[in-house]
């Protein structure tokens, strides 16, 4: 099944430097071109072009810090907004582009994506797999590059009065971080927060949808189907130094947030810093 | 007669049974257990066309000395009459490993299915041999294949001085074999899900045999998941082989096979379906560790030979037991 751009818009997108950072990822060859979580980098290709046009037209990112990530396995703990998950893309997106050698970015998705047709597979080809804890170990001991938004849907459903406000953050993946020694790499997400800002969510409308929330903002409702398309905010990722944690993975629950206190400090350090540097929300 | 050891062979009437039976009688002095027949077989090799439930059976196991039980005779995937398999399945079981205890049987080698972890969406990626056994969550015709891996399970810890291995194998592939996955790939056109496409396991019938071989070793006990492949995306599989697929919608699909199996019309179990829509993936490290299993047979090898058959009718032929 190809998942194929229409011919001319492939063409438009079409860059050397897509090619050239994908022939640098190492190809998975024992599952007949999968790796054993079902990612297959070839079909980085059909996302690659646009990823980038958004990347480099869309949001205009600005990267700072990219090179304090570490090789081998690594968790990038960043602050959640903006309604859909573009930060995510973007973060992604900066790895894949600017990252020396070129890193692919795992992600975790939700329990219901393997019983959902054609997301069920897309995602996995993609790099993106069940969140569950054992597979975040899996992914690390294979000395992964692992996204984790620990605000979840808190973050990014939240509204515009709490922009740039860190929600609670869960514990397990500071667990996961001591058990498997994996240093922590705290990433700010300036941009986020206004790409769709939300007045209020009708989390009662949302559930009767079906959805996890459903956020009123300027144009949606109010223009349905594009309603929710980003507006090109200026982006920012802030990259901070690796932190390492060591003790007992079961500690206690006060334990643990002592240490997620710290990770929280940090990113707000690099969220200021980043808000203070821009001149402008769209500049 | 020879010095060989006895080893005890149930279920030696199917196509498995006799593979293990070829293979296992250079080494040992096979005796097979099954009521079915199987006309087939080396001389050397002893048939004893009874139920394992019967006191013949019980004579076997007091009379000569016993070195091991292979038990493959349970039901190896999804069965229609609850009432019999557990009975046939369930009892023998239960019986089999009453003479082990009391006839000091010193080594117990039984044939489980990665069946009994049951596909099922949501799961981790890598199933351990600790994850829960959740394969009769959703089909009842399961249940047997649970229970008796169950009691296997019970029979390892509480027969200490009995060296129980119990194996768990992914699908098993053999040009013959009759089992769900086997059949499903001679099948001259391959029904797939719309909108999935699951990592796929298997073990080829060669190396499956080689671990039950391993599995003999005196002093080894344990539970061991198998795989001789890699996962691989199922219709890459199914590409590789080179037959058309055809995809349809999954509820579809679910409901015409649930109607046929019920009127008896088809033997492909409903339960195998969810193997076309959700992945498993079998964490076999253990196996690789403790039995030293070194799988030879690879995806492209079987999809060589699955190539190499001829496409087999849909339908009827269609079986459940390997």
């Amino acid at each position: 099944m190809s998942l194929g751009l229409p011919a001319g818009l492939a063409r438009l997108l079409a860059d050397p430097l897509i090619e050239e950072r994908l022939s640098r990822l190492p190809r998975p060859e024992a599952g007949f071109g999968v790796d054993p979580f079902g990612f297959d980098p070839t079909y980085l290709r059909h996302l690659a072009p646009l990823a980038t046009w958004l990347y480099r037209r869309w949001f205009r990112v600005q990267t700072r810090g990219l090179a304090k990530v570490p090789a081998g396995r690594c968790l990038l703990v960043a602050n959640h907004a903006g309604q859909l998950p573009w930060d995510g893309l973007m973060i992604g997106t900066a790895l894949f582009l600017e990252a020396e050698p070129p890193r692919v970015v795992r992600s975790m998705v939700e329990r219901f994506v393997p019983a959902t047709p054609f997301v069920s597979y897309l995602l996995p080809r993609i790099g993106q797999i069940v969140g569950t804890p054992e597979n975040a170990r899996a992914l690390l001991a294979q000395e992964e590059l692992l996204l984790v938004f620990p605000e979840g849907v808190r973050g990014l459903n939240k509204t515009w009065r709490e922009r740039y406000r860190l929600q609670e953050f869960g514990r397990g993946f500071m667990r996961l971080a001591i058990e498997t020694s994996t240093p922590i790499v705290p990433v700010a997400v300036i941009g986020s927060e206004e790409q769709t800002p939300s007045f209020y969510n009708a989390r009662a409308l949302g559930r009767l949808l079906g959805l996890p929330a459903f956020p009123i903002t300027p144009t949606h409702p109010l223009l349905p189907g594009i309603g929710l398309l980003p507006y090109p905010s200026r982006y920012q990722l802030l990259f901070g130094d690796p932190m390492h944690f060591k003790g007992d993975p079961h500690d206690e629950d006060e334990v643990i947030d002592k240490r997620i206190a710290l990770i929280r400090v940090s990113l707000q350090t690099l969220i200021a810093e980043g808000r203070a540097r821009r001149r402008g929300v769209f500049r | 007669m020879s010095a060989r050891p006895t080893v005890v062979l149930t279920g030696i009437g199917g196509k498995l049974g006799r593979l293990v039976a070829l293979r296992l009688h250079l080494q040992y002095q096979v005796v097979g257990l099954d009521p079915r027949p199987r006309p087939d077989l080396p001389a050397a090799i002893t048939h004893l066309r009874i139920d394992p439930r019967r006191r013949r059976a019980e004579n076997l196991f007091r009379r000569r000395q016993v070195q091991a039980l292979v038990h493959l005779g349970g039901p190896r995937g999804a069965t229609r009459d609850q009432e019999e398999s557990l009975g046939a399945g369930v009892t023998g079981t239960q019986r089999l490993f009453d003479f082990c205890t009391a006839y000091q049987v010193p080594k117990v080698v039984l044939l489980s299915s990665a069946d009994v972890y049951g596909p099922l969406p949501g799961t981790s990626q890598f199933i351990s041999e600790d994850t829960a056994l959740q394969g009769d969550l959703r089909y009842p015709e399961m249940r047997s294949l649970v229970a008796i891996d169950r009691m296997g399970q019970s029979f390892y810890w509480a027969q200490p001085q009995i060296a129980t291995v119990l194996l768990r194998p992914a699908h098993i592939l053999g040009p013959t074999l009759r089992n769900g996955a086997s059949t499903y790939l001679r099948l001259p056109y391959y029904p797939v899900i719309l909108g999935f496409d699951p990592l796929l396991q298997a073990i080829h019938q060669e190396d499956l045999v080689t671990a039950i071989e391993l599995a003999l070793a005196p002093e080894l006990r344990g539970i061991f998941n198998l795989a001789g492949t890699e996962p691989a995306p199922l219709r890459r599989v199914l590409a590789q082989i080179g037959r058309p697929q055809v995809p349809v919608p999954a509820p579809l699909v679910r409901r015409a096979f649930h109607q046929l199996w019920r009127l008896g019309l088809t033997n492909f179990p409903p339960p195998e379906i969810d193997h076309l829509q959700y992945g498993s993936v079998l964490d076999t490290a253990r196996a690789a560790a403790g039995l030293r299993l070194r799988p030879a047979w690879s995806w492209p090898k079987i999809v060589e030979q699955f190539r190499e058959l001829g496409a087999e009718r849909a339908g009827g032929r269609v079986g459940s037991r390997g």
